[in-house]
């Protein structure tokens, strides 16, 4: 029994080759795009919204508002970033109840691919917000000797971002189709319940995992930030009482 | 081995793709138009208490004109009392005035009323009388009215004394002797009377009998500015003014208690009133 979609190979020519994995991918993200294209169509600003636009606003805004409530500011900088991230995942996961269907994110090289992502987005973005020595410093933060512990607390933490989501998600994949061979008849439908539960709360934990990392690498510049402007303040109301 | 290389790196190059497609078709185009909708909102919110502000503004308006109304409505009212109290005042007056006028027009009937019926009956009673004495004559001398008017007058004459009896032939002498009566006199009367006129004038008097049945009842002699005379007018006289006294005192004690009744409406009228500021 395979517990990857990667083994299953439509087409190969060489190295390239087209499995389970890209070929669902592909068909999740047509179905993304299209219905985005297909709500967009028909957007209006006024009081009458449709039913499509009213749950695309409903997902977009609480996106948002996670975002926000993680300290990331301005959101729209991070929206697609992140809320591609929670869709890329959510959507597999939801279809992966359906038969035939095998959800990209239960192969480990998708859930690579997108801690791959979040370990590059996450200094990138470090080094956006506080230029390169500033994130540089924090590897040596609070001692240099942190050096080797942080460097290995970052590649770690991707690696644990990968492998949760791989594990829950090709889990349960795996114990439907155990469970299909010993009892076939009613178990297997409470466990796809419950790999919807689990691949929902994995999608958001993946997001919101990726939104913290993103916001402890911007965080201490936000930070700088505030304490000069505070620092600013100051000898202006200082200057104001002597001259007052 | 679980992880195939080739596939990361095209599920990277499929999630890049998929943040381009969504920030293009789904994130931008959403934001947009709930930015726009919130705009919206804010100015329709802002509209609204703009409006909000003018129907403020037009609340206290209406509100001191309404006060303004009031007051002048006030006004109005107790100019409009004052001039019903005025009014009334007037129509009272003249209802006074209209009263005063009927009771007069009516004392004034009943003062001509009084006239006439003392009038008739003064008539009336006349002739009853005349009727009822001359029956009484009649039947206590037993013998007609005529002898006894004429006797009556015989004996005036004779008892006249002499200074009347010498003016009384002068008149005779000069003018002639009349002689009127209710009834015709019989000719043994009118001998007897003749008689006695010759015995004192003489014989060359002229003597000129008269009848005056419209009259009251009694004799008269009259020559030249002497007169005889008895009647039963002076007697009918004093009954009328009897008569009439007793009217005037009747209708003295009607008025009289007509007076105390209005007197006693307007006591009881002015003790309500008077009740009326106490409470």
């Amino acid at each position: 029994m395979e517990i990857t979609p990667d083994a299953f190979i439509y087409w190969q020519h060489g190295f390239v080759k087209l499995n389970s994995t890209i070929v669902m991918t592909w068909l999740n993200m047509l179905l993304l795009v299209g219905f985005s294209i297909f709500v967009t169509i028909g957007l209006t600003s006024s009081k009458n919204l449709g039913r499509g636009q009213n749950l695309m606003e409903v997902v977009v805004s609480n996106i948002r508002n996670q975002i926000g409530d993680m300290g990331l500011k301005p959101v729209d900088e991070f929206l697609p970033f992140i809320g591609t991230l929670f869709l890329f995942i959510l959507v597999p996961n939801i279809l992966a109840v359906v038969p035939g269907y095998r959800a990209p994110t239960g192969s480990l090289s998708t859930a690579a691919a997108l801690a791959i992502c979040v370990f590059v987005a996450v200094p990138a973005w470090g080094v956006r917000r506080r230029g390169l020595l500033g994130y540089l410093k924090q590897y040596i933060q609070p001692t240099p000797f942190m050096l080797p512990f942080n460097i290995m607390g970052e590649i770690s933490r991707t690696l644990a971002l990968a492998v949760r989501l791989f594990g829950n998600i090709m889990s349960g994949a795996m114990i439907a189709g155990i469970l299909l061979s010993i009892a076939p008849l009613f178990f297997p439908v409470l466990m796809n319940i419950l790999g919807l539960i689990t691949g929902v709360i994995q999608a958001y934990i993946f997001a919101v995992l990726a939104a913290v990392y993103l916001a402890a690498a911007a965080r201490l510049q936000q930070e700088k930030e505030g304490n000069t402007d505070q620092s600013e303040k100051q000898p202006r109301d200082k200057g104001g009482i002597s001259h007052g | 081995m679980l992880i195939d290389w080739f596939t990361v790196a095209a599920q990277i190059v499929n999630f890049l793709i998929l943040v381009f497609l969504l920030h293009r078709f789904l994130y931008r185009p959403i934001v947009g138009h709930m930015t726009e909708r919130e705009n919206k909102i804010r100015q329709r919110l802002e509209e609204a208490a703009e409006k909000k502000k003018g129907a403020q503004n037009l609340i206290e308006k209406y509100q001191l004109k309404l006060d303004n109304l009031d007051k002048e409505t006030g006004k109005k009212i107790e100019q409009a009392e004052k001039q019903a109290d005025l009014r009334k005042t007037e129509i009272l007056a003249q209802a006074r005035k209209d009263v005063e006028d009927q009771r007069a027009k009516w004392l004034q009937a009943l003062d001509k009323e009084k006239e006439a019926f003392a009038r008739k009956f003064k008539k009336r009673g006349s002739q009853e009388i005349l009727k009822y004495v001359r029956r009484i004559i009649d039947d206590l001398a037993d013998e007609p009215l005529n002898n006894r008017l004429t006797q009556v007058l015989a004996t005036k004459i004779e008892n006249l004394d002499q200074d009347d009896r010498k003016k009384l032939r002068h008149a005779a002498d000069t003018d002639q002797i009349i002689v009127r009566s209710t009834c015709e006199l019989a000719a043994p009367e009118q001998r007897k009377l003749t008689t006695i006129f010759h015995e004192i004038c003489g014989k060359d008097a002229a003597i000129v009998y008269q009848i005056d049945p419209e009259g009251p009842l009694g004799i008269e002699a009259r020559a030249g500015n002497i007169r005889l005379s008895w009647g039963i007018e002076n007697y009918l006289e004093e009954l009328q003014s009897r008569v009439i006294s007793l009217v005037e005192e009747k209708a003295h004690e009607q008025r009289r208690g007509n007076e105390n009744g209005s007197n006693d409406k307007n006591g009881e009228k002015e003790d309500k009133e008077e009740d009326e500021k106490h409470s």
